[in-house]
């Protein structure tokens, strides 16, 4: 990859705090392509506040640079609609995310037989598994190819052979996109390009070089 | 954003909000038909003719209220309470998605409530012509009609807003109680002697019977204006919150 082409979110100096006082404080950090970025920390510790704010879905104190690109995000906490297919959907999304029509359908079917969804293609949520239903929020966060892709617990509630495929879909995409991924789970990831982050009370810290990159820039 | 609106949709109209809808729309169906009176011989309707279009215009528009009023305090918990918008994210993946989400959120729940408001007025309309002697058509009736419709598009508009705010489902019950309140007062004479009824009915353009015709407290023109101020202040404050989903 040229260095033209490298993806940087960079975060200065970040805060975000609910009023039971949770939330993230003075955060400093800067995600790159080219590695997976892996966001660790126990529940509650700030990480899908951190990603919402990258999201730019919650207001914050500080500075969130990135490009007003298309972002790939699949929530950890999601309702699928009931009524619809799951390929009306991924099509839906798609066109949100504008997607081009003719490559929207073949990256549609690429994507629900790479996952084994294809049976289930024209099925209504309702008739869908947790698991299946999880590999659909997946899909639409890798539509349209985007440039940032922000997974929130992505391994959360699938099997085995589904959580092998998606880690070999993520390695693919980190070739070309900056992945940013919250988990519980970072040996499951194994890739020598990645950065670990550790988030604590709100508290950014980079793993690589021991850290804290809250406090980095002061 | 035909995608957005068409996505948003599918959300709004869960398995629950179909049956529920259905059901407003069957009791109003219902409601309007039985009101006509059609079950009773026609000899009694045909009597004085006046005083049951009158009569049938005041019940029938009562029952299209009360089913529009259910329908809006339903379908802004739905779009705007919190717990039940966790679906937000996925349209927020685009550069401008929040400003499109926003909109289409408006757009789906009052196209909602004018079809809902369209049905009742053609069924009043319907009805009325084929099933009763004494219906005629009258401007200002009609008049009154697209006036409920008005009526619940800014209490819808003035639900949002206060669920959005406050992020309470009782807040989104505050338009049942404004409509209650205006509703129990609709006299003329009484709204204009008071100063609290003049402000409840200064925001919504509750159509009163009032010497023989049907008529609102302020101009049309008055509540176009505030239609459009709510719908503004709705927009901003989504798009100055944060998601909470």
């Amino acid at each position: 990859m040229s260095s033209s082409s490298i993806i940087v979110i960079e975060i200065k100096e970040v805060s975000k705090l609910y009023p039971n006082k949770s939330g993230i404080q003075n955060i400093n950090a800067k995600f790159t392509s080219g590695q997976l970025n892996l966001l660790v920390g126990k529940n509650g510790s700030g990480k899908t506040t951190l990603l919402k704010c990258i999201m730019g879905v919650v207001r914050y104190q500080g500075k969130i640079i990135r490009n007003r690109s298309v972002i790939g995000y699949a929530p950890e906490d999601y309702v699928m609609p009931y009524f619809m297919s799951v390929y009306d959907f991924l099509q839906s999304i798609g066109k949100i995310k504008d997607c081009p029509k003719i490559s929207l359908e073949q990256e549609i079917n690429e994507l629900l037989a790479y996952f084994e969804l294809t049976e289930y293609a024209n099925r209504h949520f309702g008739a869908l598994s947790n698991g299946m239903r999880q590999k659909v929020n997946l899909i639409q966060a890798f539509l349209n190819r985007p440039k940032t892709i922000i997974l929130d617990e992505p391994l959360h509630g699938l099997d085995q052979e589904s959580q092998s495929k998606i880690m070999k879909l993520i390695k693919e995409r980190v070739k070309e996109s900056l992945v940013l991924i919250s988990t519980h789970y970072p040996e499951l990831y194994k890739t020598r390009k990645k950065s670990l982050y550790m988030m604590e009370e709100g508290v950014l810290y980079d793993r690589n070089n021991q850290a804290a990159v809250s406090l980095s820039l002061e | 954003m035909i995608a957005t609106i068409r996505l948003q949709y599918r959300y709004l109209l869960s398995k629950i909000s179909l049956w529920f809808l259905a059901i407003v729309v069957i009791s109003l169906t219902v409601g309007i038909i039985f009101a006509s009176g059609f079950h009773s011989q026609t000899g009694a309707s045909d009597l004085n003719r006046q005083a049951m279009n009158i009569e049938y215009q005041n019940e029938t528009i009562m029952i299209l209220k009360f089913a529009l009023i259910i329908v809006t305090v339903f379908l802004t918990i739905q779009g705007y309470y919190s717990q039940l918008s966790k679906y937000h994210l996925f349209f927020l993946q685009r550069p401008n998605g929040k400003k499109q989400l926003a909109v289409s959120k408006i757009i789906s729940i009052m196209l909602i409530q004018g079809l809902i408001g369209l049905h009742g007025g053609l069924t009043i309309h319907l009805t009325g012509l084929y099933l009763t002697p004494f219906f005629r058509m009258d401007f200002l009736f009609f008049n009154a009609i697209v006036q409920v419709i008005l009526e619940m598009f800014i209490l819808g508009f003035v639900g949002g807003i206060l669920i959005q705010m406050v992020d309470s489902i009782f807040s989104g019950l505050v338009p049942l109680f404004l409509f209650w309140v205006a509703e129990m007062n609709s006299d003329y004479a009484g709204i204009i002697s008071s100063q609290s009824l003049k402000i409840v009915y200064s925001v919504m353009p509750n159509p009163i019977f009032f010497e023989g015709k049907w008529m609102t407290v302020y101009s049309i023109e008055h509540y176009l204006i505030i239609f459009v101020f709510l719908g503004v202040l709705n927009l901003m404050i989504f798009m100055l919150k944060d998601i909470k989903s």
